[in-house]
């Protein structure tokens, strides 16, 4: 399949790759796949005290649009609120991506690693 | 088209599962309805005796070959290719224990849990296994001496993983035959996920295995 340039570009030079401490009470980590393509996803945030997230980390293994999907939402979250991040959508994902109606479920995928990491971050704060 | 239970060619009344018509010797449409374990008359079950299956698979393939029917009726003609066609789709099915499984939930006509794939709710210690298993594959060095080793370790560690989990999927299989309940199909069902997982996996030590064959060669 060809790829659009956001998505190969993205592929080609992923941003924020790595992980961070998951055991940090800052750090939030979302952990998602999709079962019908083997596709692993592991999106890390780490929120500071006035709840913005400072840093985000992906780890994907999976097509180019799944890797894409998640390279682009740790560049939007970074600097955002906890709240904020969880606002985006998936549809904002793929439009900006383009991504073809069969790679719809890589920008979900990324949508629901935002809500695994917030989830994760807001079980540590309790 | 003939009603069900009677010879599309003479009309003559047919026993239930008759591919051939016992009065005139035509070939008879197959039964569509037939699932893959009855194709080849056996029990639902997923434990599946795959060498006893192979003589039957051949023999069927025999008698229905398009060949022997090339110079019947176009109708002959056809059916003995749907009879070939569905005996192949059927062994596809039972060789494959994936798709076994997948046959099974199905013929239990209800319908659980994320199978069907997307982005279902699932166990972040497995999700985190997986992708631990992933970066160590990830960080094998194809130029290294011990490639090979770390790819085959890597490899029987995710294939250990595969039987434990068709393990899982035949027990759940024989509770569900003794007393019915969604939980088992859920057991499969999560059976069915993990194992796309380390099929997935699998795929991948191929590859590098592949690559690694080319460096060498």
């Amino acid at each position: 399949m060809a790829y659009n340039d956001k998505v190969l570009d993205h592929y080609e030079n992923p941003r924020n790759v790595g992980s961070m401490d998951k055991n940090e009470s800052d750090v939030g980590t979302g952990m998602v796949g999709a079962p019908a393509c083997g596709d692993v996803m592991r999106l890390q945030i780490k929120v500071n005290d006035e709840g913005v997230i400072d840093d985000a980390k992906f780890k994907t293994y999976g097509c180019g649009s799944a890797i894409a999907s998640s390279s682009l939402v740790t560049e939007w979250i970074k600097g955002k609120t906890v709240d904020e991040a969880l606002s985006i959508k998936n549809k904002e994902i793929a439009d900006e991506l383009a991504l073809p109606p069969v790679k719809i479920h890589c920008s979900v995928l990324a949508e629901d690693a935002i809500k695994a990491a917030v989830d994760d971050y807001r079980k540590k704060q309790d | 088209m003939a009603s069900a239970g009677t010879c599309w060619s003479c009309g003559e009344k047919l026993p239930a599962v008759e591919p051939f018509c016992p009065e005139c010797g035509v070939i008879q449409p197959p039964h569509a309805q037939e699932n893959p374990f009855e194709i080849y008359g056996m029990e639902p079950d997923f434990d599946v005796d795959l060498e006893a299956l192979e003589p039957l698979f051949r023999e069927g393939q025999q008698r229905f070959h398009p060949d022997r029917f090339a110079t019947h009726s176009a109708t002959e003609r056809r059916y003995s290719l749907e009879h070939v066609t569905r005996l192949n789709e059927a062994i596809r099915t039972l060789r494959d224990p994936l798709l076994r499984a997948e046959a099974l939930l199905t013929l239990s006509g209800r319908s659980v849990g994320s199978e069907s794939g997307g982005a279902a709710p699932q166990d972040p210690m497995f999700l985190m296994e997986s992708m631990e298993l992933r970066e160590q594959l990830e960080e094998v060095d194809i130029s290294a001496d011990d490639a090979q080793d770390r790819l085959d370790h890597l490899g029987r560690d995710v294939q250990q993983r595969i039987s434990a989990e068709m393990e899982t999927i035949s027990t759940a299989w024989k509770t569900e035959r003794e007393s019915p309940s969604d939980t088992n199909l859920e057991s499969i069902a999560g059976a069915i996920d993990r194992m796309r997982y380390h099929r997935r996996f699998l795929e991948e030590v191929d590859r590098m295995e592949e690559a690694l064959f080319e460096e060498m060669g």
